[in-house]
């Protein structure tokens, strides 16, 4: 006799967690002054552990993605509770059609729910925003001197078994006539059990009230057993944006929810997993894709999300929706013309990569979809112009190639013209910006000016020196930059040269990087300065300056170099200051990625950047790149601020040491 | 529908150029060739009406060294090109080797451009409506298909524009502004050597048009206003009445 199953019910299946320490319940002014942060109670002591404990358990059940997708369609059926697998929208409308016993539709924030959304709204159902209608969310948030926290500062103060698991309990009584569609954060299938969770605070009271809750979870989010998924969903609490609803944002009273009334009827709840062509991304480059579990920790620490354009701000307080889907829009091929928009604002500096838990190369996510774009020719005017003239010219500022020498006009010493036939061990690579702009010029100077100094002997590739190609390829312009590789390693083994040393780390990257192997040294100035100190080749005085060193994205987070600047200038006798967000948490001056010939209005973060220095009394910021200089240069011009502190390149600096 | 563009393999005007040694062109190596600015709005006009209501798009130029141009045109969705192998400044003799070269083609729409980047004459599209006997509209700034015809607006002086409407086929010669051209990738030109450039067999005729002299215009020097800034200021002001700006 076969026995009977247990009916379950829906708040023993749905498993809800939140981080319930105080410390999370702060406003993030506060964590500057009231910062406790206590080692003992970290998970395994740093970020980067934990990130590969989650990205292990995201390809893990990504690797045993179709096995768990047949169980789950095979056992649930036992479980007794409703259960649809969809392959695709289309079958979920039918679904929804036959589910659910009301056109309102109740909704929180959640990526599976957005890709639905629009489809529903064709078919006349009715969407409530919960997430924005039943929190007030305080004004005064949004307000921009609050800087972004570095991952440190954000990620715990908690430990992992401070996010404990919290009950779905229904309110008593009638339940309200709306439809609540849930995103899930992971899926766990363990015949005959099924465990369905979330984040407790992404399902708030109306949702709970609903008289039919639809779970709603791509294929993705199903691992093999409940510890995996409990895992999954306290490790993803403690990165990202915490859910909304367990920090500052209070409940509206008198929401305008009463015209969802209530009525006395029995409640539904069922899970719907949608595949919607994501086991067809397990097979292809994008497979990486399918381990994001929207905890917009990328958005979180995103310089350009929210910051760089006011009317983003404006509309996103806080960093959800819109821009952050990049991952969803790989997933789903689909650049929509709103996202080719701020597809352009992305300064390429890296902070995602680094905070990304599950270790999406989200990055190179957006350069192949700029990369789509560059392809179909839509683009901004400036991209086009910028990239026109690369072509054309052979930089990207539409000056003609025979100023390219000018910067070189009253530099004391010998220039050797690698064009014109000389010879040199070195190959001083200028770039564009330090050959044509008149304030960029003096980095240069100074640069062949120290070199002379030092008696190296050095030579620049002259008017027949072409941009390197890194801004190009972060465009997303491939075809572009292998022609400029080809005719720069055509010339570069004309040269013949021992090493090269670069004004730019953007030159830097992409040739140590992104180039065919070259077989000579690459050294961004700064490193090859201080070898030349250390070596007793540069003679120099001892300098005092109060001043801040601002390492650039390019040097620092992309290649890993923090201390040559810095050792540069304290051994010519300069004590540092540091910025709070220094090193790899360096918040970028927002040039990269194009930005120098796309974006009209400086970003804010590097305004702020100015205000932090001159709170600390410092005289001098110190660049060590073209774009840091000249971005640093203007926000100190727009803050009225040239009386108070002034911009100086690394080489700027060093030239006053010169004896 | 069939719709001829013309697109001019032109120099970029730029600080760059020096006269030559005879007075009467300029010296080569400075002169870095693109395709005219105001070709490509016409070019991105005719791919946009090809994408909305069906088109073939020729492309056509006239220089000796213009397929770079004519590739572009054809990545950007041109479907084959006409390449005219002559150099000349002449408008005239230009219109007319077009004419002889697209006699053969379907006819429902010539675009150009307003003028040329390096000669601002503005004159081959004119001449090549008349010698075409097409009614033909300059500076246009918008385009809209009606049942019977094309009816255009075109930009004035003063920041007024004018309506007016042709029977087809005409010949629009369109003004900055009037789209976003697309970009051409890198990729993209080199995909689009599958298309058709085909040589036109035309000769030209000899030209009555001959360059005297070529020279640079004077520069005067910019003059700097010194002093206080109340100084400056009111210096500036009377400047400005003197120009009858103020």
């Amino acid at each position: 006799m076969t026995k009977e199953r247990k009916k379950r019910a829906l708040n023993e299946v749905v498993k809800l967690y939140e981080p319930t320490s105080e410390r999370k319940r702060y406003k993030y002014t506060q964590i500057l002054s009231k910062r406790r942060f206590d080692p003992s109670l970290t998970v395994s002591g740093d970020l980067s552990s934990v990130k590969d404990e989650l990205t292990q358990l995201r390809d893990n059940s990504l690797n045993s993605l179709t096995e768990l997708i047949k169980a789950a369609e095979k056992n649930f059926d036992t479980t007794q509770v409703e259960f649809v697998y969809v392959d695709n929208v289309g079958d979920f409308i039918d679904f929804i059609k036959r589910f659910a016993r009301s056109r309102t539709i109740v909704k929180t924030q959640s990526e599976t729910v957005n890709e639905v959304e629009q489809y529903l709204l064709k078919e006349g159902y009715e969407i409530v925003d919960t997430f924005k209608e039943e929190y007030r969310l305080d004004e005064t948030e949004s307000n921009i001197s609050n800087s972004l926290y570095t991952p440190a500062e954000r990620f715990p103060a908690v430990s992992l078994e401070s996010v404990q698991e919290k009950p779905l309990f229904f309110t008593k009584g009638e339940v309200r006539d709306c439809t609540a569609l849930i995103g899930v954060n992971a899926v766990s299938v363990e015949p005959p059990e099924i465990h369905i969770l979330q984040h407790y605070s992404n399902i708030g009271r109306v949702l709970r009230d609903s008289r039919d809750l639809i779970f709603l979870a791509g294929v993705d989010k199903l691992v093999p057993d409940r510890d995996c998924a409990a895992l999954q969903t306290r490790l993803c609490s403690l990165f990202g944006l915490p859910p909304i609803a367990s920090w500052e944002a209070e409940p509206k009273t008198g929401s305008n929810f009463e015209d969802l009334g209530r009525i006395s009827s029995d409640r539904r709840g069922c899970l719907v997993l949608l595949n919607n062509g994501r086991t067809d991304l397990l097979n292809s480059d994008n497979r990486e894709v399918l381990r994001c579990l929207s905890c917009r920790s990328c958005l979180s620490h995103c310089p350009a999300y929210g910051y760089f354009s006011k009317s983003n701000r404006k509309r996103n307080r806080f960093p959800l929706a819109d821009m952050g889907d990049i991952v969803t829009v790989v997933k789903f091929n689909k650049i929509t013309p709103q996202f080719s928009e701020n597809l352009w604002t992305c300064s390429t500096c890296g902070m995602c990569n680094e905070v990304c838990p599950v270790s999406i190369d989200i990055l190179g996510l957006w350069e192949k979809c700029r990369g789509i774009v560059v392809e179909s020719g839509r683009v901004p005017a400036k991209v086009r112009e910028a990239l026109e003239s690369t072509y054309l010219h052979g930089n990207p500022w539409q000056y003609p190639k025979s100023e390219r020498t000018r910067w070189m006009e009253g530099v004391s010493g010998k220039i050797n013209l690698i064009d014109k036939g000389a010879k040199a061990e070195v190959l001083y690579y200028v770039g564009c910006l330090p050959s044509f702009d008149r304030r960029a010029m003096e980095i240069a100077r100074s640069i062949a000016t120290i070199l002379n100094v030092a008696n190296v002997d050095f030579g620049v590739l002259g008017e027949e020196e072409k941009c390197c190609g890194n801004e190009i390829l972060r465009i997303g312009e491939r075809g572009l930059f292998d022609e400029l590789a080809r005719e720069n390693v055509n010339l570069f083994n004309m040269a013949n040269v021992k090493c090269m040393v670069t004004t730019s780390p953007h030159c830097y990257n992409v040739f140590k990087n992104e180039y065919p192997s070259l077989n000579f040294e690459i050294m961004h100035y700064t490193s090859y300065f201080l070898k030349l100190l250390v070596s007793g080749r540069l003679p120099f005085n001892n300098l005092k300056m109060n001043a801040i060193f601002h390492d650039p994205c390019y040097l620092g987070r992309h290649n890993g170099i923090y201390e040559d600047a810095r050792n540069l200038l304290k051994k010519i006798g300069i004590e540092l200051h540091e910025f709070r967000r220094n090193r790899v948490d360096s918040v970028c001056c927002g040039g990269g990625g194009g930005r120098m010939w796309t974006e009209e209005t400086l970003n804010e973060l590097v305004k702020e950047r100015v205000r932090e220095a001159i709170k600390m009394g410092v005289d001098v910021i110190i660049t060590a790149c073209p774009f840091c200089h000249a971005n640093f240069d203007e926000a100190v011009k727009v803050e009225g601020a040239e009386e108070k502190v002034s911009v100086m390149d690394v080489a700027e600096v060093l030239r006053e040491a010169l004896p | 529908m069939n719709i001829v563009v013309l697109v001019k393999h032109a120099f970029a005007p730029e600080p760059g150029l020096r006269i030559g040694t005879d007075g009467k062109s300029f010296e080569k190596q400075t002169l870095v060739y693109e395709m005219n600015e105001w070709d490509s709005y016409a070019v991105e006009e005719a791919i946009k009406i090809k994408e909305q209501k069906g088109a073939e798009v020729v492309a056509v130029s006239v220089g000796k060294d213009c397929d770079d141009t004519l590739r572009r045109c054809l990545a950007l969705g041109a479907d084959r090109a006409i390449k005219i192998p002559y150099d000349s400044m002449d408008s005239w003799q230009i219109a007319e080797a077009i004419h002889m070269s697209i006699k053969g083609e379907r006819l429902d729409l010539v675009l150009a451009g307003f003028q040329s980047q390096d000669l601002n004459n503005g004159l081959v599209g004119p001449i090549l409506a008349g010698m075409l006997r097409l009614s033909y509209a300059i500076a246009v700034i918008s385009i809209e298909f009606e049942d019977e015809g094309v009816r255009v607006k075109r930009e004035l002086e003063g920041g007024f524009q004018e309506e007016v409407r042709l029977p087809l086929p005409c010949l629009l010669a369109v003004q900055t502004g009037i789209n976003q051209p697309r970009y051409a990738s890198i990729r993209g030109i080199l995909r689009a050597k599958t298309k058709e450039i085909k040589e036109s067999p035309v000769i030209l005729k000899s030209s009555t048009f001959e360059i005297e002299k070529l020279y640079s215009p004077v520069v005067k020097k910019a003059k700097r206003i010194e002093g206080s800034a109340e100084e400056v200021s009111s210096k500036l002001i009377e400047l400005l009445k003197e120009r009858g700006l103020l």
